[in-house]
């Protein structure tokens, strides 16, 4: 089993240590994204349109996907 | 609207979330409600999550216990409830007991079976059959071995729960990604096998045994339950966690429903079954809807007997967090471009716990200054807020020199340093100013492979140091803040200073 696994954000290849979770994709990808994520600014979505946790574990191939959130209330999004 | 037009768009709401797989009339069929949860990660008290909402506390456990008992008494003979795992590890209140509130709160609730996370094991063995004598519901493995010969000790495979008449298999599976999250010392005689090698066996004991339902209560991730349920046939539900997905909607896999309801407590799910007793078939369920969300707002129902025994922990934990840890003879001070005596002392804490020649540690991860004294948890985690964890790599001579490099650059995202030193010579051109590296005392190799033990968020290549990205032999280990309190305790008195561990001329 390789250590490292390939995942995408928005697309784009990310290399990831196997066993990291979604918050260490979105730092490789793009620090800035995390923070944002962190603060709320945007959500953070699976493949399918289902939102995923920072702490959520990633498989190899996982597509994970960010947009601006539209509600202040994450519960009214889907 | 008026009120037959409401009526009307109920009834057709009704037909559409319900979708109706058989041509039996639901009359025949029985109710069956699965209740489930996953990756609590102790967050039974409410709490402020920007990602979910700007305004209100989510999550806690006297309002999703409230939530549980609306939902069980709808169906009070025909309700299971279910946890996918990792529930105990995260937060205060469930750490410094070692996940005995929630256990608590589990009891309570009736629980029927809980399938075994990755962090269920992060406390070691012991812990976890502490909690497991605690339980009063079985804690479920399949897919765990040990080299001694079965599962992992008081873990069942599955477990037979009948409702309406309805026999039903649950069957815990644990991602085998636990081999490679988990401290080695706490899996070091288990393997963690293909959940597809080891089902269909399971699956056709279990069918032997008179069940007609097979309810896979999967710590696997989304992505991996699809994988199952198609390879693996005969699966009728899978409950999962591990990806933290809100799954709104069941996905549907060949005959397979799978949920999962995201993480923290922010949902309880809810998963509506109508069942043939006599063939046992699914013959219609909830398509749409199925979390609800746990909002801990003035208007939220709580149980209050979940709400006291939570604030009788909440109330332990105050006195806790006054417990000193350590103390310090020098304040503990930050310097945000350059080496400090607390950088030092975290770095040197870091090196340590993972055996490693190297410790480094991200400037920015240390939060706040502290005065000479005693150092009391609370202040902990003040200086250090992140859930870091503690990670340990290989990584070449070259690479380290490529981190060094890349910190002397920076300076607003500066290294600390732990068994390394380095002089920089500023006037040379970016990449090329490390004149002098030293490790353990001798001048760094850097052909050589060196064991680097730093956080995990510098290890995803945080702060633009993409070099640790490419470590090899990752080993986890504790978080940061057990790290610094058990170097504290057994160090101190601790006098930090800086030592010109990174020099800068020119």
């Amino acid at each position: 089993m390789d250590e490292q696994i390939t995942v995408f954000v928005n697309g784009a290849p990310v290399q990831i240590h196997r066993g990291m979770k979604v918050k260490h994709a979105l730092i490789a990808f793009d620090q800035k994204i995390y923070a944002a994520a962190m603060d709320g600014r945007i959500i953070v979505e699976d493949s399918r349109g289902f939102r995923i946790g920072l702490e959520g574990a990633l498989s190899t191939g996982a597509r994970i996907l960010t947009r601006p959130r539209n509600s202040p209330h994450c519960y009214d999004e889907k | 609207m008026n009120r037959s037009s409401r009526i009307l768009l109920l009834a057709v709401w009704c037909v559409l979330a319900w979708a109706i797989p058989g041509n039996l009339q639901a009359s025949q069929a029985v109710p069956i409600t699965i209740l489930h949860m996953n990756d609590l990660h102790g967050h039974i008290l409410p709490y402020l999550d920007k990602t979910i909402r700007e305004d209100k506390k989510v999550s806690g456990a006297a309002t999703f216990a409230a939530i549980i008992q609306q939902e069980r008494a709808r169906n009070p003979a025909g309700t299971l409830l279910l946890s996918a795992g990792d529930m105990f590890q995260g937060t205060p209140i469930s750490n410094v007991f070692k996940g005995e509130p929630v256990i608590e709160v589990m009891n309570a609730l009736q629980f029927d079976a809980m399938a075994l996370g990755n962090h269920e094991l992060d406390w070691g063995r012991d812990a976890l059959q502490q909690l497991r004598t605690a339980a009063r519901f079985p804690f479920l493995a399949a897919n765990i071995s040990s080299t001694g010969g079965g599962g992992l000790e008081g873990a069942r495979p599955y477990v037979l729960v009948s409702r309406h008449g309805v026999k039903m298999a649950v069957i815990g599976l644990i991602t085998a990604e636990a081999a490679y999250s988990t401290k080695p010392a706490h899996v070091a005689d288990l393997s963690f096998l293909e959940p597809a090698t080891v089902l269909p066996e399971l699956i056709k004991r279990a069918r032997g045994e008179g069940a007609g339902l097979v309810i896979v209560l999967s710590h696997l991730g989304l992505d991996a339950d699809e994988e199952l349920a198609r390879k693996v046939s005969g699966i009728d539900v899978i409950v999962g966690g591990h990806s933290h997905t809100a799954v709104t909607d069941p996905v549907r896999i060949n005959s397979t429903i799978i949920v999962q309801a995201g993480y923290y407590g922010i949902y309880v799910g809810v998963l509506g079954l109508e069942v043939d007793p006599k063939t046992s078939k699914i013959v219609r369920y909830t398509t749409r809807d199925v979390l609800r969300p746990v909002v801990a707002d003035e208007h939220a129902p709580a149980d209050s007997n979940i709400a006291a025994l939570v604030e009788r922990y909440n109330n332990e934990i105050k006195a806790e967090f006054a417990r000193v840890v350590g103390k310090s003879e020098v304040d503990l001070v930050r310097q945000p471009m350059a080496e400090s005596n607390v950088g030092n002392l975290i770095a040197d804490a870091i090196r340590e716990a993972g055996a490693a020649d190297i410790g480094f540690q991200n400037g920015g991860g240390i939060r706040a200054d502290l005065p000479a004294g005693d150092v009391t948890l609370e202040e902990l985690y003040t200086l250090l807020p992140f859930d870091n964890l503690v990670v340990t790599m290989t990584l070449k001579g070259e690479q380290v020199l490529e981190l060094l490099e890349a910190s002397g650059d920076q300076h607003t995202r500066i290294l600390q340093l732990s068994g390394l030193t380095a002089v920089y010579d500023m006037s040379r051109p970016a990449g090329s100013r490390v004149v002098q590296a030293i490790v353990q005392g001798e001048k760094l190799r850097p052909e050589a492979q060196y064991r680097v033990a730093t956080n995990d968020f510098l290890a995803a290549g945080g702060d633009r140091f993409t070099t640790f990205k490419e470590g090899s032999n990752l080993v986890c280990g504790d978080t940061l803040r057990d790290v610094v309190s058990d170097y504290l305790s057994k160090h101190s008195r601790v006098k930090p200073e800086v030592e010109d561990r990174m020099a800068f001329k020119n």
